[in-house]
Order: C-alpha cells, then structure tokens, then sequence
C-alpha cells in the first residue's frame, strides 16, 4: 500500500517534471519586433517589414544609446540598423508565415508578445485587410493592444524614420506617441482587439490612426504676406505639414474602414468632432474666429464635460439619431480683448462656440454618411434593441440604413474656468483698433 | 484475483474514505465546558498516595532510621564518585543526629552556614515531643530561612536537592525538611536580541525561571495569574512553569497542555525549541504552531488574551499556545504606536512576507513565460543585461540564492563583529563580481537582495526560515509551469496551513474558519476600541473593557451636553 502510494506520487511528480519546462522559453533566446508593416507585395502577397531590438546596449534601457548600438546615430544603415534596432524586409503569402519566414536569417525566435503598433499602407488598407488579420487574432502570442495605423505611402518607409527623437527608447517613443492621441484629438487611436472587433461588428465599423511620413518640404518658401489669414481648420494630411523638425513620421486624422476595407479619411478637425460624438476626446486647444471681430481668435481647450448622450428610434422606418453632447472647457486667449469673460457677456461666447461645435459635428457626420457610409460613431448599437435577435438586426443590415439616418445634434458649451486672469483691457497704443 | 485486489488499492487511494474518528483535542465553547473538563480529567487521573511507615529507604518510602536514608541518598546520587553531592552530618542541639545535603555549586554557601547550620548547632533546649514533632519544632522555630517544607517522598526531595534546595533529616523522622537555599549563577536581565523594539520595555528572560514568571507577574499584578510547575524529561527533570490568567482562560487548553507536558516519557528535554516539538500538534509542517518569544510583555499580552504560557527552566523564552498565523505576525511595536503606524508596519510586513515567499518565483514565471507581462523598456534592459549570462535563469536564480543563504549561514557562525562584516562585504563583493564575471544577471541582484529584505522583516524567526524553504517550492513551481505553477503551490500551501492546528485552534482562524477579530488582527483599531478577546480561542470573560472605556470621554460629552441646554435656557430667559 505504502509502496504503491509512492509510486503514484512519483509518476505524478515525474509527468509534471517530465512535461513542464515544455513551454519555457528564454527570455534573451527571442527577439520582440516593436512595430510590424504592411505593403503589398510584388512576388508573394504581402511585404512585412519588421524593426526589433538588438540587445547591443550595454547597460539595457537605452537602446543603443547614442548610437552605440549601431547604424551611425540617427541614419538608417545599409543592413537595416537604426539606433540599436534592426529594420527587416520579407515578402511572404501571410504575416504568420512571414514572421516565421524571417528565421531563415534572425538567429532568435521572433515573438509578437511586445508589438506596439501594426502598420498598413493605405494602399494596401484601401485592398482590406481582413484575411491578414483573421490568423494573427488567432494567433496566442499577438499583443491584442497594440495600436493600428493606416500610413500613406510605404509601411517600410514609415518604419524606417521610427526612431526615437527624445531619449534613447524608440518603445517608449512609441508608445507616448500614440498617447497624444488624448492630449490634442488631432488623431484617433484604435487597439488591435477593437479594430478587429468592429471590422466584424454588424453595428459599427472600424477606424484607425492615420499617419505619415513628413520629407520637411512642405513650408512654403514664399515671402509672408503682411496680413496672413487665420485658418481655424487644420486640413492636412500627413506627411504634408508645414514643419520642420527632427521626428518625420508625423500622426494625423482618421483612417476610416468600411467592412474591412478603408474607404477615406477625416481630416485632424473631423477627428475631433468624432472623439466628440464617441467621447474619447479629453483635451483639444482650438482657436475659434471672433465672431464680432474677424481676424482674431479666441482660443478654447475643450473637452467634454459629460458622457454625450445619443439615442435612436425609428420614425417611419427611418433612422433618427439625437445627440446631447455636453463640452466645458478653460477660456486659452482673447486676442481681440473683448470681454466675454464676464458674466453678462458669457453666455455670448458659450452660443458662439456651441455654434461651431453644432455646425462641424453636422457636418462631419453629413461627410461620413455620403461619402464613405460607415457608421464610425457606434450609432449601431442605439438600433440594436429595436430587433429581438441578432439575427434580425443582422438581416436589417444597419450598414445600408446608416447613410439615411437623420441626425439631430443638441450642443451645450459651459465655458468652466477663464484663466488666470480676470476680464481684459485694452492694449493701449495708438495703432491698435478700439 | 492478485490483479483486481492491486486495482482495488489503487482506486482506494484516490477514492473519498470515511474518515476515521480521531478524539481529537479541541476548546469547548463556555457552556459545553463542564462536560468536557470531565472528560479530559478522567484521561490525566492523579494516582491517590498512600503513606505507610517503614524501616526501608526506598523509592517510596523515607525510613525512620537515619542511616537507612543516607545510604539510599549515597545511592541515589552516586556518592563517592560523584563529588558534587555534599552530605553533612552533625548533632542538632548536641543530642539528636541528623544531616543536611545539597549539591555543591548549586546553593548559597553563606545560607547554609548562617541561617540553618548555625541555629541548629547553637540551639540549646529542644524540647522532647516525639520524632516527628521535634521537626515540625525546628521548622517552625528554628530555621531561619524564608521557605521550608516538610517532605513526605523520597523522589521529591531528591528533586528538590537537584534543583539546588538543602535536605535536613533528623533522625527518627518520616520526612524531610527542604530549605529553600538555590543559590547558582545566572544572568541578568537584559535587552531583548531578536525582538528588539524601537518603542516600548527592552527587557527579555533570562535563563532562571523564577525570573522569568517574576518578570511576568510584575507585569500583570493579578491574583489570578496563576503559576504551576511541571517536571518533564525523564533525565534532565526540567522544571516547565505553566502561566495563565484563571478566569480568562478556557480551562480546558490548560489540562490539555498539562496532560501532554505530563505525557511525554522522554530522556532529555532541552529548552523551550525541543519542548515545543514534543508537544506541537503538527510536526511535519515548516511553520510553527507554537509562538516563541523572549519578550515578558509580549507574554503577559498573550496571557490577558486568554492563552498560556509555557516556560521551561533553563532559556530566556516562553512558548505560548495555542497561536494562529496571525500572532506570529504581530510584535508587540504596534500596539506601542498610535494605531495608523501599527497598521502600516503590520501591512509593510505582510507584504515582506509575499516578497520573501515569492519574488524570485515570479520573476522566473515572468521571464520564462509571460514575457509580455514585463513593460518593453525593462524587458530590453532585462534581455541586454543578460546577453552575456550563459546559464538558464533557473539556474542563476538558484544559485544567488543558494549562495545568499551560504552568506547568512556563514554570518550566524562566524564569531562577534566578524559576521557583521561578512555578511555586507560578501553580498556586495559577491555580487557585483558575479555580474562582471557574467554569471548572473544584475536584475537578479535586486531581486535576491529584496527578498532577503523581505525576509528579514517578518518578525519571527521560525516563520522567517519556513518562509526560506516554502520559497524553494515556489521556484520550483514557477520554473515548471509558471504563474500556474505559483496558483498550484500558493494552493497547496494555504490548504496545508488551514488544515494545521495548534492546541485545538485551527491556524488560520479568524480568517478561516472566520470569527469575530479583537480588532487586532492586521489593522489595528486603536486600543480603546479593542474590547474583545479574540474569539478562536473561547476565553471564559470574553469582554476586555466596556464599550465605554474612556469614561472621561463621556463626561466630556455630557457636560457639553449640559452646557448646551443651560445655554437653551439663558437664551430663553433673555
């Protein structure tokens, strides 16, 4: 009995010894790709590029800090080294098989358990996506959070000027990037899992970043005219901004996806009128025309004050949508010196700047519903209940009905707090227009 | 037929069994109690004594005739080869024989010679009243020492001369007198070493156990506090002192540990650490059940609460049973403080406690197969840092902390100032040449270090080293199969330790089974408002102090009251 009793022990204890350790894998035996590109290929169906860490920094942290891990600081080398990371190129039939591809020449196991961003062209988004994505979802190892960007022009290119430009880390570079998303609304951000989520959801569909990448061309060389224009809309797309600087990939407005196919673009303004609508947008300084004195701007950081409200109900089979959005925001600048901060003439700048709000949300979604027919605000869902099963709300097909649905938008601006500095006087010159 | 008998046993031993009933020990609630104490008396019946005149000196009688009782006294204690045995004949007021005996190094010298020698050689006329009463004469008139008693059995005394009293006979007599005269060295009172305080008493016990129960009773001045001594060991004849409050403590946790010190029928029983393992309920785990502490007032506190306290002659600590988990986590420190600091360093230990445990086998089930658990920036550092390192990190990690235990090992043995040194030049000098030398990676420098940190914050030295061990457990599951690996042993040793008992308590009571806390278990409340005694160990008086127990508090409420209607009423009149 004693015996037998060790025994079972014993096989117990063996098969767990025997059969554990099966899935350990080094940590220093794998290599972790930061950012995965997309393009189209020429000989097989997809072009990956990859950019991961060489380990080649001495006291870790820094990659390669100061171009100790090679590629010459800053410049991309001719085997494919940035700033202690190495960019490489493989064109293969999917991405998994791509990934496992690259093993013919990476001494390492290649793991995506540290991707931070998935890169498609727009090119090749324009094509869809869809079929790429279906196995890497199903794939264990796939970072389900990191972020997916549409980029125009080449993937490899963008990938190429991914360094970092402050600090050594192009992770961290990466990852703060994506976050200022929230600190400006001038572009969306979108996770892989919910990316792929609405790719398929019968009541929503998907956006992403969009990106590119900035050749530093693009200031004018013109002689300044005496009196330049003030422009409240910002209607660039990447890679076309009038900048200079060191960091040439540059993030910019929405990608939007129709199925999983993108179909067209929202400028940096329209993002923030969609991040409005989705109540995602948590900081956005804009400067609004003054209203009684052109020429001058009022600057405002908006944000929303409560979670928007939107409902939707049928009316003759038609769609209608109401949108309560309730914005607040901190008074920026008064360039023209009126004083709309007291409180007679408060409520003046709050109709003013609801105004706006009220005319580019409409706008925007006007944009979306006849141009690319895709609900990106998640209207869906408000129709979902009407239908008793999803089957039902499957066959309604809400994608076909989104374009004709009738939008009503109620806006509510509270100016909150003016600054620190209370009511403005003239600045007293002669020249200056009372 | 062989064949199916094998398979039947093997079925027997993952099949469900009626479990076999075991009496065993626990605390009746208050009102079950008279049953019980009934029943645990029967098991532990005192033999009924008989005396009976006799002429032999043996075992159990004590002769009439002197010489009778020399010679077994000679032989008892082995006389002329054993030359600590001092015997000393002489005529008690010039007429009757008799002799004192004692053991040399073990008395007070001047004693003996000024207050029971010398009144007995220069008393002059005792009066003639039957052997017996002549005795009972000089005990009460003659000796000048402050304890005396008269001695009816042979085993007895002879204790009593071991323990260092001195044995007087008179001839014709049925008995022996037994001066109280110990007079050995001994230490004094000093700080405490392992349970050092910042805040509150730096005395510890020493190693004589009349100190020790004086150290406590000085704190509790109680005439409850109640004192009994027990012999064990059946060589060594070790004098226990069982301390407990009568009246707060459940009556049957003190016949139940008088009934297992009583039962042991060992040769030697050496200190309170060997005491312990004889009478522990469960020696095949690493954590104690008993508590030992050095300290009296961390004893008297125990005492109050309603436990026991078991001191054996001979070392500076005092067990105290029964404890759960939760006790040995505790220091006396807290309690000492204001209630928010003992509730932080109650919560910095137990956190210690999962540092000691189970850093290192995270850190192994982290790299090895949850690598994207690990922030990307420090995976980075993490991977470069080991580029170098050819070992598996199973491997570097046993061997830091082998080699941290060697350095702790080494300090304990190593002599005085010596070890202190020891142990700073060889975790640092080791350390960082191990990094050079790329035989470790230096996040698992931290990683060591942090959980030797851990592990010298928790307060107890037993758990502290079965903490060591479990630790080994830990690594060994997360090396295996992971975080799983961790969730199955954490299993394991949580069912383990709920499935301990210590003196019928089970040992992770208050938590499970849960019951009512004394407000004192991992947040404190401040000490006023503890007004129950814990309730896993069903004290007889479970109030420690009314709800009320600043009453200044509530005649400061009623007379702001007061004050306030009287003011109703001036503001009336006006």
């Amino acid at each position: 009995m004693r015996k037998s009793r060790l025994l079972i022990c014993l096989l117990l204890f063996s098969s767990l010894v025997l059969s554990g350790c099966n899935d350990l894998i080094e940590i220093d035996e794998m290599i972790y790709p930061l950012i995965i590109g997309v393009d189209i290929g020429v000989e097989n169906k997809v072009r990956m590029t990859l950019q991961y860490p060489t380990y080649k920094g001495v006291t870790g942290g820094a990659i390669g800090g100061g171009g100790e891990g090679g590629g010459g600081g800053g410049e991309i080398s001719k085997t494919g080294e940035l700033e202690g990371t190495v960019i490489t190129t493989i064109e293969a039939s999917t991405l998994l098989e791509g990934v496992n591809l690259l093993n013919i020449a990476v001494s390492r196991r290649i793991s995506l358990t540290h991707t931070k961003m998935l890169v498609f062209s727009e090119e090749f988004a324009r094509k869809g996506v869809g079929e790429y994505l279906a196995p890497m979802m199903r794939y264990r190892e796939t970072r389900r959070i990191m972020h997916v960007v549409v980029c125009r022009g080449k993937a490899e290119d963008f990938i190429k000027t991914n360094k970092s430009t402050i600090g050594a880390s192009a992770t961290k570079s990466m990852e703060l990037m994506v976050t200022q998303s929230e600190n400006s609304g001038l572009f969306s951000k979108e996770t892989f899992i919910d990316f792929y989520h609405d790719i398929l959801s019968p009541s929503q569909n998907a956006i992403t970043a969009y990106a590119g990448v900035n050749d530093f061309n693009n200031l004018s060389q013109d002689e300044p005219p005496d009196n330049p224009p003030l422009n409240e809309y910002y209607n660039f797309v990447p890679g076309e901004v009038p900048r200079k600087g060191a960091a040439q990939r540059e993030f910019l407005g929405t990608a939007v996806f129709k199925t999983d196919k993108m179909v067209g673009y929202l400028n940096a303004h329209e993002t923030r009128y969609l991040m409005m609508i989705t109540g995602k947008l948590k900081r956005a300084l804009v400067s609004l025309e003054d209203v009684n004195k052109p020429g001058y701007a009022i600057v405002v950081d908006k944000r929303i004050g409560r979670k928007p409200v939107i409902k939707g109900y049928f009316e003759d089979g038609i769609p209608v949508i109401n949108i309560k959005l309730n914005m607040e925001g901190d008074l920026g600048a008064i360039q023209s010196r009126i004083n709309y901060d007291s409180m007679e003439r408060i409520e003046e700048l709050n109709r003013m700047i609801e105004e706006r709000i009220k005319k580019g949300v409409e706008r925007t979604i006007k944009k979306v519903q006849k141009e690319f027919k895709s609900d990106i605000f998640d209207f869906g869902y408000k129709f979902a209940g009407y239908f008793d099963t999803i089957q039902e709300w499957e066959e309604y097909d809400w994608h076909k009905h989104f374009p004709e649905a009738k939008i009503n938008v109620e806006v509510e601006f509270n100016v909150r707090r003016t600054g620190v500095m209370y009511g403005s006087s003239p600045i007293l010159d002669s020249d200056y227009e009372e | 037929m062989q064949k199916k008998s094998s398979i039947h046993n093997l079925f027997s031993l993952i099949s469900y069994k009626e479990k076999k009933e075991i009496n065993d020990f626990y605390i009746p609630e208050i009102n079950e109690e008279d049953k019980h104490v009934q029943n645990n008396s029967k098991q532990s019946s005192i033999k009924s004594e008989t005396t009976n005149l006799s002429v032999d000196a043996d075992d159990n009688n004590i002769s009439t005739i002197m010489q009778a009782n020399i010679e077994y006294l000679f032989k008892k204690f082995n006389y002329p080869v054993n030359k600590d045995f001092v015997m000393r004949e002489f005529l008690v007021a010039g007429k009757y024989k008799a002799f004192i005996a004692y053991i040399d190094g073990m008395v007070d010298r001047v004693t003996i010679n000024n207050f029971i020698l010398r009144p007995l050689l220069n008393f002059t006329n005792l009066p003639d009243m039957g052997n017996d009463s002549q005795l009972d004469f000089l005990l009460k008139n003659v000796l000048e020492t402050n304890q005396a008693e008269k001695v009816t059995k042979p085993a007895d005394i002879v204790y009593g001369i071991l323990s260092g009293n001195t044995c007087l006979y008179v001839d014709g007599c049925s008995y022996y007198l037994s001066c109280e005269t110990k007079g050995f060295e001994k230490r004094g009172v000093e700080t405490p070493q392992t349970e050092g305080l910042v805040r509150g008493p730096q005395e510890a016990f020493n190693e004589n156990l009349r100190t020790n129960v004086t150290l406590i009773r000085r704190l509790i001045k109680d005439t409850n506090l109640t004192t009994e001594f027990v012999k064990v060991g059946k060589r060594t004849n070790v004098q226990c002192a069982v301390v407990y409050i009568n009246g707060i403590i459940n009556p049957a946790i003190v016949q139940e540990v008088k009934r297992r010190l009583t039962g042991i029928s060992a040769d030697l029983v050496m200190g309170d650490g060997m005491l312990e393992q004889f009478i522990e309920d469960s020696s095949y785990t690493v954590v104690p059940t008993i508590l030992s502490t050095e300290r009296p007032d961390r004893t008297a506190s125990h005492l109050l609460e309603g436990r026991i306290a078991i001191i054996v002659d001979g070392t500076p600590f005092a067990l105290i049973a029964p404890v759960t988990l939760h006790s040995f986590m505790h220091t006396p420190e807290e309690t000492f403080f204001k209630w928010p600091v003992g509730s932080l360093i109650r919560l910095i230990r137990i956190f210690a406690v999962f540092v000691a445990a189970l850093l290192p086998a995270l850190y192994i089930g982290m790299v090895g197969y949850h690598t994207e658990m690990i922030p990307t920036d420090l995976m980075i550092a993490i991977i470069s840092a080991k580029e170098n390192v050819p070992f598996p990190t199973v491997l570097e990690v046993l061997l830091m902390e082998l080699s941290f235990e060697l350095i702790r090992e080494a300090g304990v043995r190593i002599p005085g100032l010596i070890g202190n040194t020891l142990g700073i030049i060889g975790a640092l000098i080791l350390g960082q040449a191990a990094v050079q030398a790329n035989i470790v990676s230096p996040v698992l420098i931290i990683i060591v270090a942090v959980t030797g940190l851990g592990n010298f914050a928790i307060p107890n030295f037993s758990v502290a080293f079965a903490v060591r061990i479990i630790r080994f457990a830990f690594i060994f599951g997360a090396a295996l199969l992971g975080f799983y690996g961790i969730g199955l042993v954490l299993v394991a040793v949580i069912a383990l330790l709920s499935n301990m008992k210590s003196f019928g308590v089970p040992f992770l009571s208050i938590t499970a089974p849960k019951t009512s806390t004394s407000g004192d278990l991992i947040f404190k409340k401040p000490v006023w408002k503890q007004e129950k005694r814990p309730d896993n160990i069903n004290p007889l008086d479970v109030r420690r102090q009314p709800n009320i127990s600043r009453k200044w508090a509530q005649e400061d409420a009623e007379s702001e009251e007061r004050k306030n209607i009287d003011d109703g009423r001036r503001d009336e009149d006006a």
